[in-house]
């Protein structure tokens, strides 16, 4: 059977070409269209979290504003701890998956004057910076084994290793306060910051000093005045240290063990829920919930309006495909005679049209989806030089196996399907009509 | 975001920390250490030119700050427990009961201008440098580098401090190589390392006030540590 559709397409290859051709550029435009549309959404939503889990809530180490309750970003009320024992209550939450929590310290920070960077340029500390050599600077201390949970990401780098001391995350606020822009984060990736943490006790001050490597930068702030981010254990020693202090008027020590936590729910429809429950047991929240549905929601829509693109060229290759066979029916109406009056019965020759409709399908459907996701490829390197060019974070295109197999397996059953009218008025030729024909 | 409201109170904070990270004033009780772990913990005890006096920006500049950027492991702890004015037997009172809390791995010790400035006799000097020296001596301790007293006696400005103290510039000069015997018998008794910082060229007079050591010098220093601690 194959082997008689085979000779029948060799036989016609102009035709065959083109009833490719069209399958293969239909399911290009559908591949494209859909891989776009799925990275694009991918990518908004990113963005919207800072590369967290959709779900994600922040707490605060304040009490809940019950004005704002169901405004994504509210206003937090009063400065609260925020110990282990309510992060073990929060745990509890029905619908939390993990809880993150997050320490910060105010430090100095001392990058050397001048700082060499990984290009081979040096930048000269600003005076009006640091008149001594050194930065006031904001720490935040994670557990790096979930770091990946949070809402940052990386704009070159990496975070710090799991149980490194040394090693820290610099931010786009510590870029700007060296006097640099987001396109030169790879330049600071290797620089040495001192980092020291002050107490007072007595009349007297003692600074704990340490020393990090930057090894990422992420794309996010860590504080209005820049940014630091390290290990949880490096922030907790840095913050005993100042808490030790004795006497002191000098210098406000936070109270709270954690300033905040990071909260995941079990999914995007639970966290309201999830939110509504810890501000029971007396936190604020934040979470882009009512955005990202929003969004969420539009991005569907664009979808659906791309696929309905897809589809319809698809079906225009369909009629092709059919059109295709109708006109083969014709022409082989001899041989369609010839082959019935040897036997054949009327569902082996639709069997005939439809394994060469099949082929033909497959063959363009794979042609078309490479050429697909080579055109998504494209159009990713053009939106990423206009990305990189504004110190921006580039996008992947992945190759989704979903649309590949179904951009595959549609073209050749829609070619299939096309093939029925054709096959079924040839099965029905009279043989011996046929042979006069 | 949770990200941006976490430092709410650092502008309160900031001139504090700043204005503290320097300050001499001597300090009236130890720091606990029980969140020093295991990581090297490098203490500098010392006056004047430990704080850094005479650098342009004590934080980058200063002699201790070079010599723990370059020449320690890079997860070495430090605190510098030195004080402006301290003679070394105020150091002993004071910086050693801070340093040994603080379960050092490697103490740098720079004492004996002020002593000197001050008129302390050589035998009180070697007495209270041996309390110093005995004091930081721990199990945890691997090494303790003693600045040498140099080449004060070149000095002209400090001769003529010391003098008003110890009489005449001659008694002056006496006492300082009295000063620098006194630091090699006391650093051999203890197991420290005496490094001969020579650090009169390049600094900068302001006796009594210390060396006021310009940032040259200060380099100079730190490559003279970096050297015996290697």
């Amino acid at each position: 059977m194959i082997a008689l559709s085979y000779r029948n397409v060799i036989r016609r290859p102009g035709r065959a070409v083109l009833t490719v051709s069209a399958v293969g550029l239909a399911a290009a435009l559908f591949t494209a269209l859909l891989t776009i549309s799925g990275r694009a959404r991918t990518e908004v939503l990113d963005q919207l979290t800072h590369g967290g889990p959709l779900a994600g809530i922040n707490v605060a180490a304040a009490a809940p504003n019950q004005i704002e309750a169901d405004v994504d970003n509210p206003q937090p009320g009063a400065s609260r701890v925020l110990d282990d024992a309510a992060l073990g209550r929060i745990a509890a939450v029905d619908g939390v998956r993990t809880v993150t929590p997050i320490v910060s310290a105010q430090v100095i920070a001392v990058p050397g004057d001048p700082i060499l960077l990984a290009d081979g340029r040096t930048i000269a500390m600003r005076v009006e910076d640091g008149p001594r050599g050194a930065l006031f600077e904001t720490v935040l201390g994670i557990d790096l084994d979930h770091v990946h949970e949070l809402p940052i990401s990386l704009l070159a780098g990496r975070f710090p290793a799991v149980g490194a001391r040394t090693e820290v995350a610099a931010t786009v606020g510590w870029l700007a306060r060296l006097g640099l822009d987001r396109a030169d984060a790879p330049t600071i990736v290797g620089t040495t910051i001192s980092i020291g943490a002050t107490r007072a006790f007595g009349d007297g001050f003692r600074t704990r000093w340490t020393k990090v490597h930057v090894v990422g930068v992420v794309a996010q702030q860590a504080s209005s005045a820049g940014g630091l981010i390290e290990s949880i254990d490096q922030v907790r020693d840095a913050l005993n240290w100042t808490a030790a202090s004795v006497d002191n008027n000098r210098f406000e020590v936070p109270k709270s063990p954690y300033s905040g936590a990071f909260v995941v729910s079990a999914d995007l429809d639970r966290v309201a829920a999830v939110r509504n429950d810890i501000a029971g047991i007396g936190y604020s929240t934040s979470a882009p919930e009512n955005l990202i549905a929003n969004v969420r929601r539009y991005l569907h829509v664009v979808r659906v309006v791309l696929a309905g693109i897809g589809l319809i060229s698809l079906a225009i290759a369909a009629l092709g495909v059919s059109n295709a066979l109708l006109a083969a029916v014709r022409e082989r109406q001899r041989e369609i005679g010839v082959i019935k009056a040897i036997g054949a019965r009327d569902r082996d020759v639709v069997r005939i049209f439809l394994v060469e409709a099949g082929v033909l399908g497959t063959i363009g459907g794979v042609l078309g989806v490479t050429l697909g996701v080579g055109i998504a490829g494209v159009v990713a390197i053009i939106v990423n030089s206009y990305l990189h060019s504004q110190g921006l974070p580039g996008v992947r295109v992945g190759l989704p196996i979903d649309v590949v197999v179904g951009g595959i397996t549609g073209a050749g059953v829609l070619s299939m399907v096309a093939a029925v009218v054709p096959a079924l008025r040839a099965s029905r030729l009279p043989a011996r009509q046929a042979v006069d024909a | 975001m949770i990200l941006r409201r976490l430092s709410l109170l650092v502008s309160v904070v900031s001139a504090s920390i700043l204005a503290a990270s320097c300050s001499s004033d001597p300090p009236s009780a130890a720091p606990p250490a029980s969140y020093i772990a295991t990581a090297p913990v490098y203490v500098a005890i010392g006056a004047n030119e430990t704080v850094g006096d005479g650098s342009t920006r004590p934080l980058l500049d200063s002699w201790v700050q070079i010599f723990y950027r370059t020449a320690l492991p890079d997860d070495t702890v430090f605190i510098n427990v030195a004080a402006r004015g301290a003679t070394t037997a105020d150091a002993a009172r004071v910086q050693v009961p801070q340093a040994t809390s603080l379960r050092p791995t490697i103490v740098t010790v720079w004492l004996g201008t002020q002593d000197l400035l001050k008129g302390v006799s050589p035998a009180n000097f070697e007495s209270a440098l041996d309390q110093v020296l005995i004091g930081v001596g721990d199990a945890r301790v691997t090494k303790v580098l003693v600045a040498s007293i140099g080449d004060l006696a070149s000095r002209v400005d400090v001769v003529n401090a010391a003098a008003a103290q110890f009489g005449t510039a001659d008694a002056a000069r006496s006492a300082i190589g009295a000063y620098e015997l006194a630091i090699e018998r006391v650093a051999a008794r203890n197991g420290a390392k005496v490094v001969d910082v020579r650090a009169s060229e390049g600094s900068a007079g302001a006796a009594p006030a210390g060396l006021n050591l310009d940032n040259a010098a200060h380099a100079r220093v730190a490559a003279a540590f970096a050297a015996a601690a290697a």
